[in-house]
């Protein structure tokens, strides 16, 4: 029996045809889009999913492997409709075959996609996103607008952050369905409300995450259309998934969740309250500096007053002609000395300082007046230090100049000059010595007489009888 | 005035205060006048309890406590 195909002139072996097949689906079975129902899903250990695909009448079995299956959100339930995109796999050893699954996705998604995706474009030629028609959140804002249920994370959140960064903020809950039917429209309808009265200064519209069905009314024309005529600046907040709702992008801020949402509405309050507390924190820092430098200049002074009274009273002058130089000297060592003894007392006092200031607050009151008023005149009070050290010495020198007359006086008074002056003479023989007696004397011998007001040469002719 | 103008006073306060020349008097009373313009900020922005209520949807205003 002839055959025309060459395959079959010999019978094939087992592994023979299971590998032809394997080549044949290998090349004419790749890229397939499969829809079907998850059944008998299994995860390995290793983190492949196993599982079949079937319909009424048939079913395929199914692997995805794990660096795949981990690009997906999430993992399919039993029961749920899907698409998958694979190719057909022969295992040789069994001859069994498989879809090996590249991605999955709900049947249905794929159609939704490109719907959304030709919607998105449609708004964006109407120029719904521009980037020039966005209104900017007011930076202070005394009513925030929430559209979005009244139950659940998202109205709790939402409450929770502005109660945290602007107490003072008041909350209007337009309060709507976020999913299923009709939640578009309720949700269009809550925005054109707020429109209505102009309590609020902004609105934030979202929900919490959800699958994508659930996000869907955030997408629907009569939201987009709402968020677009809204007078009312719009934080689109719906959780978790960025930009998939078109809300996203016909609003004036995108949040990416409600959380992050009251963040942004509360962004203006939340700087000043830090403006204002950096503010007050370096004033306080400001006066606490100033006071503690001008008390360190007060115990400064007074330390360097006691200093100078010490050392005042213990100078004893020895001679007026050094009188100032030593006062000069004794002013400079006691600078001197002063300059390395002041860190002391400051140390103590700024740690009594330091605890006065904590006890108190920071209110300035708990310094006293009278006090403060005299660290303000310390010029004063220095010249007034250097006159008290000046009269102290004064008086030194005048006690001293006095004592000096009064000596002056008294050797004056003991002068050979002053006895000259009453009439009496000094007598030097030839030798210039003092003639006390005759005894020595001959007759002819020259004299040197001296007067108060001159000198006289003069010869011995005897002694008086 | 306005919040702007308030906390401009408030630093134009703190760099007298930093100055050296500004005498303690004057620094105590810039400080006094700096407190109350501080006090009534926060108070603007903090003190405030704020009202939640939710609109229904004839239009009428409840009060709102999360459930």
């Amino acid at each position: 029996m002839a055959n025309e195909n060459a395959l079959l002139d010999h019978p094939l072996q087992v592994h023979e045809i299971n590998e032809i097949i394997k080549n044949t689906f290998k090349t004419q079975f790749y890229n397939l889009a499969i829809e079907g129902e998850v059944s008998s899903f299994k995860p390995s250990a290793n983190g492949h999913w196993y599982f079949t695909l079937k319909d009424r009448e048939s079913q395929i079995s199914c692997v995805m492997f794990h660096s795949f299956n981990l690009r997906l959100g999430s993992r399919p339930k039993e029961g749920d409709k899907v698409v998958a995109i694979g190719s057909i796999d022969v295992y040789v050893p069994r001859g069994t075959y498989q879809l090996v699954v590249t991605t999955m996705m709900r049947a249905g998604e794929g159609d939704l996609k490109a719907q959304l995706e030709k919607r998105k474009a449609y708004y964006e030629a109407l120029g719904y996103f521009d980037m020039q028609k966005k209104k900017p959140i007011p930076e202070i804002v005394s009513c925030i607008g929430v559209v979005t249920a009244s139950t659940g994370a998202a109205i709790h959140d939402i409450l929770d952050t502005t109660l945290k960064r602007a107490p003072g903020v008041d909350i209007l809950l337009y309060p709507t369905l976020v999913q299923g039917e009709g939640a578009a429209e309720m949700i269009a309808a809550r925005i054109d409300q707020a429109n209505e009265v102009p309590a609020c200064d902004v609105l934030i519209v979202g929900r919490g995450g959800g699958s994508q069905e659930d996000l869907l009314p955030f997408s629907e024309p009569a939201v987009i259309e709402a968020i677009y005529r809204s007078e009312i600046p719009v934080i689109s907040a719906v959780g978790h998934e960025i930009d998939w709702a078109i809300s996203d992008y016909v609003a004036d801020r995108r949040a990416i969740t409600p959380t992050d949402g009251a963040v942004i509405a509360t962004e203006g309050i939340f700087k000043r309250r830090e403006e204002l507390r950096n503010a007050e924190e370096s004033l306080v820092s400001a006066l606490r500096d100033k006071l503690m430098n001008a008390e360190r200049r007060f115990v400064d002074i007074d330390y360097l007053r006691a200093l100078v009274k010490s050392k005042s009273d213990s100078i004893r002058i020895t001679s007026t002609g050094e009188l100032y130089s030593i006062l000069v000297k004794k002013l400079s060592s006691l600078e001197l000395r002063f300059a390395y003894a002041s860190d002391a007392p400051f140390t103590l006092l700024k740690n009594r300082y330091l605890r006065r200031m904590e006890s108190f607050g920071f209110a300035a009151s708990s310094l006293k007046r009278e006090s403060l008023s005299k660290i303000d005149r310390y010029p004063e009070k220095i010249s007034r230090l250097f006159e008290q050290v000046d009269s102290l010495f004064s008086t030194k020198l005048n006690k001293s100049s006095a004592r000096l007359e009064k000596s002056i006086s008294s050797i004056e008074a003991l002068s050979p000059m002053n006895v000259l002056s009453r009439g009496y003479a000094i007598v030097k023989d030839s030798d210039g010595h003092v003639v006390t007696g005759t005894e020595n004397l001959v007759i002819d011998d020259e004299l040197d007489i001296t007067l108060r007001g001159g000198r006289i040469r003069a010869t011995y002719k005897g002694e008086m009888r | 005035m306005s919040f702007e103008t308030d906390l401009k006073r408030l630093e134009t306060i703190t760099e007298k205060l930093k100055d050296e020349n500004t005498g303690l008097e004057e620094s105590l009373k810039l400080y006094e006048e700096a407190s109350e313009l501080s006090k009534k900020l926060s108070k603007t922005l903090e003190e405030v309890r704020r009202k939640v209520e939710a609109v229904k949807e004839d239009g009428s205003i409840e009060s709102f406590e999360e459930k």
